[in-house]
């Protein structure tokens, strides 16, 4: 049987995938015993928009950049520090390169290039 | 081959089909047991113990709405990905006294990929349906994914450690290995702490991967009105009802196999003596009850105590808080471990 | 629902009431006395009542109060957007003949000459007792139907 196995875990993806193919099976027989019809191309399947028409085109997409809010209102601290070292001077980018060079080397030096 | 060179292929295809029964009558009675007791607290009478299953029943009446601009094919899949997933991550956990059906073949990573599962299924359906609101619903999905997702692999990275030092021969991974050694006997006191935090943290993390109350932004009723479910109707909505009360077997599950795997049965062997059916119904019985105590305390108690969080208090609860605890009771189980206490 | 068979519709109907899923619009006073319905003396959820968050997951839509002809249209958007089976409770005296606007320009007199309406449950506003009662004749109709049903 195909399989990987390391010295704390295993997987048999073969058997996964039978196991998966009949749950999902089961998850498509229990759908299936639904109610499938609807009125196509009337009201009833545009979106629902608050009872408003729906918004077309560009409008109804919603942007991506939304997707960061949370992130960047929750670890706004985080976030400002990164805003402000990237200030745009091509001085400081290039500072900071040459810095980190520099502790990667001391690093390289002090431990002999062995970890 | 032998014969015995075929149980696991066996056992893939016959076991999910009584593990799907088990998993969607005890999940609705369970759902049945939170709408009473949510409802017993707010000193109302509350509906009888069986509405989910009517509910059910109803919502596979209803017309299964597909809208026009949504893409049909994986607008309608992603109930039954989000179904399927649960019913084979079933699969991978010790169901009470019976070991897991596929424990030799997937560890605890596989079943962490699957969990991950059902929330993408669902982000998929909202994304895939064309509305605004399921959109924001979606991307609110994605970020609670992100949130929870890194709590529980310390945990489970902090329970794979303990596991690798304590049992070098064992695989630390293996759900076996979780069921057969309960981690509270072998730590000293410090570890004893770590455990107890790393246990709040899980049924936090819990009450997020179920999406209840006061994680419930990925389908605020009333800011987005419903977000990623939003134009689900009929069967769809019905499976993914359906999905929502495994789930919470699955994930009960998962805390009993990490920090209760006792059963009663060796308990009280010493005591009495039963055939062996019988002790199996008593230690499935007192899973039940395990099930149904986990429940309580992750979705009940907690959907009626708290309100519902904002979007970037979600973040900062999960990467803020719950990390810092995770991480301390990680520290607290490694002092333990090298101080040899 | 009118083109279903009889006994399709006992069917659909008898398990449509034990959970009946209800969306709320409404714009005026019609509605206050639906508040008590949900909380705790009157508690609906144990008829299996509750309230959701859109039409889309609806059974039963609810209008409250009179409605003007900028918000007429947002109820039977609505409305056409709910799955079937699907049933329209209209609360207030409002909603039957106009009530106390019934000589108000931009107000609506009678619903049903915009939507179909199941059931009209009068009163300025309806008393809680008034809603149960309405849903109660529904659980008698659902019944009776079932009953016809099995006669035949």
């Amino acid at each position: 049987m195909i399989h990987i196995e390391t010295s704390s875990g295993y997987w048999y993806p073969i058997i996964m995938l039978i196991a998966f193919i009949i749950s999902w099976l089961i998850a498509y027989l229990i759908w299936r015993r639904g109610e499938k019809s609807y009125k196509k191309n009337t009201e009833e399947d545009d979106v629902f928009f608050a009872g408003n028409p729906p918004p077309q085109g560009e409008l109804a997409h919603i942007k991506g950049n939304n997707l960061g809010w949370g992130f960047v209102e929750a670890l706004d601290g985080f976030y400002n520090g990164m805003k402000r070292m990237h200030n745009g001077i091509i001085n400081d980018y290039v500072g900071w390169f040459i810095g980190i060079l520099a502790f990667v080397l001391i690093i390289i030096i002090l431990w002999g290039g062995a970890i | 081959m032998s014969w015995e060179n075929y149980m696991p292929y066996i056992y893939a295809i016959f076991a999910p089909f009584a593990l799907a029964l088990f998993g969607i009558i005890y999940g609705l009675v369970l759902k049945g047991f939170d709408r009473k007791l949510a409802a017993h607290m707010q000193w109302r009478v509350g509906p009888p113990l069986r509405q989910p299953f009517y509910d059910v029943l109803k919502l596979f009446e209803k017309e299964n709405i597909v809208p026009k601009n949504a893409v049909p094919w994986i607008f309608n899949s992603a109930p039954i990905i989000s179904m399927g997933a649960l019913i084979l991550a079933l699969l991978y956990l010790p169901i009470g006294p019976f070991n897991p059906v596929l424990g030799n073949y997937g560890d605890l990573i596989v079943l962490l990929y699957i969990l991950a599962l059902p929330g993408l299924a669902m982000m998929l359906g909202g994304f895939s349906s064309s509305s605004p609101y399921s959109a924001v619903g979606a991307q609110r999905e994605f970020i609670m994914i992100l949130s929870y997702e890194f709590p529980l692999a310390i945990i489970i990275f902090t329970f794979a450690w303990k596991y690798s030092i304590l049992y070098p021969n064992l695989k630390a991974f293996s759900l076996l290995t979780f069921v057969e050694h309960p981690l509270w006997q072998n730590v000293g006191i410090l570890g004893f702490i770590g455990l107890l935090i790393l246990l709040i943290t899980m049924l936090v993390v819990t009450t997020g991967e179920v999406g209840r109350m006061p994680f419930d932004i990925a389908d605020a009723g009333t800011e987005i009105s419903g977000g990623a479910l939003l134009e689900y109707t009929g069967k769809n909505l019905g499976l993914f009802y359906l999905a929502d009360a495994v789930k919470i077997v699955v994930m009960g599950t998962l805390i009993i196999t990490f920090f209760f795997p006792y059963n009663l049965s060796s308990l009280l062997l010493h005591y009495f003596s039963l055939p062996h059916y019988a002790w199996l119904t008593i230690d499935f019985l007192f899973y039940l009850l395990k099930l149904f105590i986990i429940s309580f305390v992750v979705v009940t108690v907690m959907r009626v105590a708290f309100p519902r969080f904002r979007v970037d208090q979600v973040v900062k609860f999960y990467w803020g808080y719950a990390t810092l605890a995770s991480l301390i009771a990680l520290s607290l189980i490694v002092l333990d471990t090298v101080g040899g206490v | 629902m009118v083109d279903m068979d009889k006994k399709v519709m006992a069917r659909k109907m008898g398990r449509l009431i034990r959970s009946i899923w209800i969306f709320n619009w409404f714009n005026s006073c019609g509605v206050t006395e639906l508040l008590p319905v949900v909380a705790s003396i009157y508690d609906m959820e144990r008829f299996g009542l509750i309230v959701v968050d859109n039409p889309k997951h609806a059974d039963v839509l609810i209008v409250g109060g009179y409605q003007t002809e900028k918000s007429i249209k947002r109820v039977i958007r609505i409305y056409n957007q709910m799955p079937e089976p699907k049933a329209v409770m209209a609360l207030g005296s409002c909603t039957i003949t106009g009530g106390m606007y019934w000589d108000s320009y931009n107000t609506i007199k009678r619903l049903s000459d915009y939507i179909p309406v199941t059931i009209y449950v009068p009163g300025c506003p309806p008393r809680p007792e008034a809603v149960f009662q309405a849903v109660g004749m529904i659980f008698e109709h659902v019944n009776q139907l079932k009953k016809e049903v099995k006669g035949k």
